[in-house]
Order: C-alpha cells, then structure tokens, then sequence
C-alpha cells in the first residue's frame, strides 16, 4: 500500500492544482494513492479524514452542491497568504520564544507552533536551541502537555471528559467533567469545567489528574454548551484571589514602580494615579496571601486599606519582630 | 529530537514546507531539522516522499523536484500549485500567539496579528485564551534581549532588585534565554560584577543596545540550564509553622525539608542574598522564623520593623 502522507500530499497539490471543483471519484481516480481495490464505503470514509487533515494544515476546502452530487474547490484566497511584515523586534522576540516553546515538552501546541514557523518561513529566523529553553510545567511535563491537547480539543468539539482527581486535601475522587478551557500558572497547567455530578464550574490542576478519556460516541455532536461569552482567562488570577469571602483591597505603588505595574497587576482590579503613586484596587479572597505578595515585591508597594487587613499586617510584623529578638 | 509522528502530523509537515521549495533553493539538512523539527535522517525520508509527489500525469516536471546531496538540499523549479506561503490554520494561529503572548508581544497591535486572521477567527479568539502568559512588554525588554542575544551584542540594562528595591545599571552580555513556569529569565554575563548572572526579564526596566559585539563562549547542552546553583551559598534554618504552605522545591529552591515532632518543619534553604530570604521570611506573616544565622535574625527584624514603622 502507498504511503498515506505521499496520497496526502499529492490530493493537497491536486487541489490546489485545479483551479475548479473535483468530486470524490475524480480525486479517486487521479490522485496517486488511492487503493483501486478499495471498496465505496471505506474510500469514502477515508477521503473524508484526508480532507480533514488538509483542512488541519490550513487548506480551506469549499464544498460546492451541484446537481450531480457534491464536489470540491480549494478556497486559494482563504488558504494561501500574502508575505508577512514582522518588524526586527517581533521577528527576535517571536524567534526566541518560538524556538524554545516549539521544542518544550510540556508546551501543547508545539507541533502546531513548529508548523507556523515553518509557514512563516525566512520572516521568523530560528534561534539556536542551545540558547533557548522553555520548562513550562514544572513537573509531569509530558503528561501535563499531552492532557492540555486532548481537553483543548475536547473543548473544541464540546465533548465531556471523565478523569480520576485526588483533590488538594488527598481526596480521591473519579469526575465527569464538561471543559470549558485551559491556562497555565505558575508552572502548572490547569482546566476549568462544570462538573455535571455538583453542577458547578470547578477548576482542576492537571498534576493531579489520571485516566483522561475524551466521550467518543457521537463525534460530531456536541455533549454541552459552553456559557456565551466564557472567558477562561477569568480563572487566571493572581494567588490571592482564590480562597474565601471576597473584599476590595487597596495597594498603592509608588511613583517610580509604574513600569512594573502591568507586569505585577496582570490586568486585574482598577488602576488610577493619585499624588503619591499609582492606586490599585483590586479583589482579594485571601489576606494573608495578599500580604505576603506585597511583601515580596519588594518595596514600593503598601497596602492602604482596607482597615482590618492594615491591622492584620501590624500585628503579624509587630510578631515577626518579636520571634526574630534572638 | 522528534521521529516524525504520523501520516497526518507529516503531511501537515510537508505541506507547510512546499511553498519554501522555490526555484534553486539551496537548504542545509541541519537548517531544515531544525525548521522541522526532527531528525536529519526524518528530513531526508520526507524529502525522498515529497520529490515522489506531484500532480497528474506524474512526470517528472509534474513532481516536486527537490534533491539531498550529502547534507545539502537543492531545489530545482517550483513545486507544482502552490504559489504562495500557506495561510495558518487556526490551531497554528493559536501557537504563534501564545509564543508572541509569552515573549510579551501585544498581539491585537502587532503587524503579525492581521496575518493570523482566516475564516476560522472565532474559534481563534476563544481558543487563543487556552494559554495566558504575563502581561505586555511595553518595554520591549524581551525583543531588546532576543535581539541582542541572536547577534551576540552586548545590552546596558537598568535592573530591579525586589529583594533591596534597588535598580541599577549594568552592561551584561546575553548567554541565553531560559522560561520557567511562564517567566523569561536572562542568563547572561554581568561586566559591573564579573560573573554570570540571572535576571528576571521583567524586572528590566529598560534595555539599550551598545552597538559592541562580544564572543560568544563554547555554547553547552541546551537541556540542563542551570539558573539557580546553591553549591558553596551559606545556608539558612527556617522553621516553619505546621500546616504552613508551599514548603517544595518549586517556592524555595535548594532547600531541603525535615519535619518535627511537634509537626512544624525545619527548612535549610541555600540563599545568595540575606535581603531575599529576609523579604520572603517576614512575609510569612510570623509563620516561618530563623532559626540561624544571626544576621539573618536581624535582617528579618529590621526590615518587620521597617515596614511596620511605614504603615
């Protein structure tokens, strides 16, 4: 049997060959690679996954209704492309970051990342690898990446997903989850999906997930709904917003910080400048972790309010300075 | 380095590759792994397969007419219909943002951004949140980075120290470009102190090229960057509360772990700067406390002190 990448190639290069529709039987019978002994249902059934994976590679198949059954027609605006202007800087950053997520284990989409510089072709220059290097995940790499594909495309499809979790207390538990996306933070990668036992969107960390399995039957059908306008990017937050009750709390950052405000604040709460800095207010569920974070940063953030979470942080300075009196 | 993967994942392959195949190109098996992807014995399977595909009748001015010579690989015409660089799928969008998003590019205002758009743009404006990286780089201290480390120029950084609040100015030659967990740190050889040096990308202020080329070193393996060495750095004792959190590897790097009868747990955490560990000390709120050194003790107390005194 012809190998099936040589019959791909060459129905992509007949495609885009005919400047008309082709039916099926055409393509059967011209392009090379197809089984002649090959009966009408499983040539069928093959030239139907063949169009999908052109369709994957970026080509946009038109499927033309005539009297004598369906045909076929490369869209040539929608599937070939115009030379790209990337300016040095995009072209630099996009080489590095490309180059090193696209050889990244735990970076899902690296084989489709690697396809896309390769279309970008001389516009993108390729870094040396030894230069750059991407960990992502910071453990289960792998196994973290490959689950990311399957619920990216079980996201896509609106196809329920069954796994094991052991939840953070050890819990074990087995879930039926309808996905809704997909994020990284801090190293790990997490899904966010309405779990149909509690009905209620709940947010997993794949490190503690097993026995994936994406529903198979009914393929083309979708399993649920996705709420309009779901943003998964809702669910990336920073690390104090997870927790409990949530409160208003107010940061300022001083005058000379403005450059690292975007990078610190990540979008989230209401930034407006006042006579001695920058004022964040911002939602919290977890004061301790908020402290903690202001702490970290370094100094030039202090927190303003509100009042009890001001107490909170005096008193546990006012203890730090005791347990440290040697 | 990648074995192929399957029929579909191949053709994908070959098929991005065509239009590259232009009249009289002329490749290196070692460029094209590289672009691909795989090994050089891969490329030289998916070469010898795409110049046995064309289109009908299949003679040889009908096929792809690409050739492996030795390490080098030549191209003698143009591949037959296709014209033009193909469009991104939209799966291959989705990657080329999150790539850009990662290196702090702003993707709705880039130039790039308008060569992504196809007829499958709705699913890639949901989908492209998949994967969210840190914030925008209006900066542009990773492109400045990138840059000069693809030409091995040498860049004056202005760079913050959390740890102390202070920013200082420094000539540092890029070494290499590492992510972990969705942050870009620079390895890279600092002139002001004479030694190599990891920065947080975004905690450069500003980056300028000098417009000085320096040589670059021996490069080493790719897979063992080593941004944090605690060989030969003091160590700390740090005891922590019982049932205090992200006591691992990941959030005190270097550090071992003992746990104590009465259920806290001694750290012994290797630091280079005491201004770090103290600041990552106190904002504990009171729940990890130095056992030793004691200067450590007094730094932790000082600065407990200091912004209690600020509140």
């Amino acid at each position: 049997m012809p190998d099936p990448t040589e019959r791909l190639v060459n129905l992509a290069l007949f495609l885009a060959h005919e400047q008309r529709p082709v039916t099926a039987d055409e393509c059967r019978r011209e392009v090379a690679g197809y089984p002649e002994a090959q009966d009408r249902a499983a040539f069928e059934r093959m030239f139907e996954r063949d169009k999908d994976v052109l369709r994957g590679a970026g080509f946009v198949i038109r499927v033309v209704k005539g009297d004598d059954g369906e045909s076929y027609e490369l869209d040539r605006d929608a599937t070939f492309a115009t030379d790209v202007e990337i300016d040095a800087d995009t072209a630099a950053a996009l080489s590095c970051a490309g180059t090193a997520l696209a050889a990244d284990p735990s970076f899902p989409m690296r084989e489709d990342l690697r396809s896309a510089l390769l279309k970008l072709g001389g516009s993108v220059p390729r870094a040396a690898s030894a230069r750059v290097f991407s960990q992502l995940a910071d453990e289960a790499h792998e196994a973290q990446a490959d689950a990311v594909t399957q619920l990216t495309r079980a996201v896509a499809a609106r196809k329920t997903v069954e796994f094991d979790y052991v939840n953070a207390a050890g819990v074990g538990s087995h879930r039926l989850v309808a996905p809704y996306g997909t994020f990284l933070r801090a190293g790990r990668w997490y899904l966010v999906g309405r779990d149909t036992a509690l009905d209620e969107v709940r947010v997993f960390s794949l490190a503690r997930l097993t026995g994936l399995s994406v529903e198979t039957r009914r393929p083309k059908t979708p399993d649920f709904e996705r709420p309009d306008g779901f943003d998964v990017g809702s669910y990336l937050l920073l690390p104090f917003q997870y927790g409990g009750d949530p409160f208003e709390a107010e940061i300022v950052f001083d005058p000379d910080l403005a450059w690292r405000v975007p990078s610190l604040t990540r979008g989230r709460g209401a930034l407006e400048s006042a006579k001695d800095g920058l004022v964040w207010r911002v939602d919290c569920r977890d004061a301790d972790r908020l402290l903690r974070w202001t702490i970290e940063h370094g100094p030039g953030i202090r927190v303003t309010g509100p009042a009890p979470l001001l107490e909170r942080l005096e008193h546990a300075l006012a203890d730090v300075a005791k347990a440290h009196r040697g | 380095m990648a074995s192929g993967g399957g029929a579909a994942e191949r053709a994908a392959r070959l098929i991005a590759l065509l239009p590259r195949l232009t009249r009289d190109g002329h490749f290196s098996l070692e460029e094209l792994s590289a672009e691909l992807g795989v090994g050089t014995g891969t490329v030289v399977a998916d070469l010898t397969l795409l110049s046995m595909c064309g289109v009908p009748p299949y003679s040889p001015d009908a096929l792809v007419d690409v050739e492996v010579d030795g390490e080098e690989v030549h191209v003698r015409s143009d591949p037959p219909a296709i014209e033009s660089r193909l469009r991104l799928s939209a799966r291959e969008a989705r990657a080329l943002m999150a790539a850009m998003e990662s290196s702090g590019i702003d993707v709705d205002a880039s130039p790039v951004r308008d060569a992504l758009g196809g007829p499958e743009e709705a699913e890639l404006d949901t989908a492209v949140r998949t994967l969210l990286m840190p914030g925008h780089d209006a900066r542009g201290a990773y492109a400045c980075v990138a840059g000069a480390l693809e030409r091995t120029e040498e860049i004056e950084i202005r760079y913050f120290t959390a740890s102390r609040g202070e920013t200082t100015e420094r000539i540092v030659l890029p070494l290499k470009l590492v992510n972990h967990g969705g942050e870009w740190y620079l390895h890279a050889f600092c002139t002001t102190v004479g030694s190599e040096r990891t920065f947080r990308v975004d905690r450069i202020a500003s980056c300028r090229l000098t417009g000085e080329r320096f040589e670059r070193p021996p490069e080493e393996d790719a897979n063992d960057p080593v941004l944090f060495d605690p060989q030969g750095l003091p160590v700390a004792e740090v005891r922590f509360d019982a049932g205090a959190r992200d006591l691992d590897e990941r959030t005190w790097p270097g550090a071992s772990f003992e746990e104590l009868p009465d259920g806290s747990t001694l750290a012994r955490i290797p630091f280079a700067s005491p201004h770090w560990l103290a600041r990552r000390v106190v904002a504990r709120l009171g729940s990890a406390v130095v056992v030793e050194p004691d200067e450590l003790q007094e730094s932790v107390r000082s600065l407990a002190n200091s912004l209690h005194d600020a509140i």
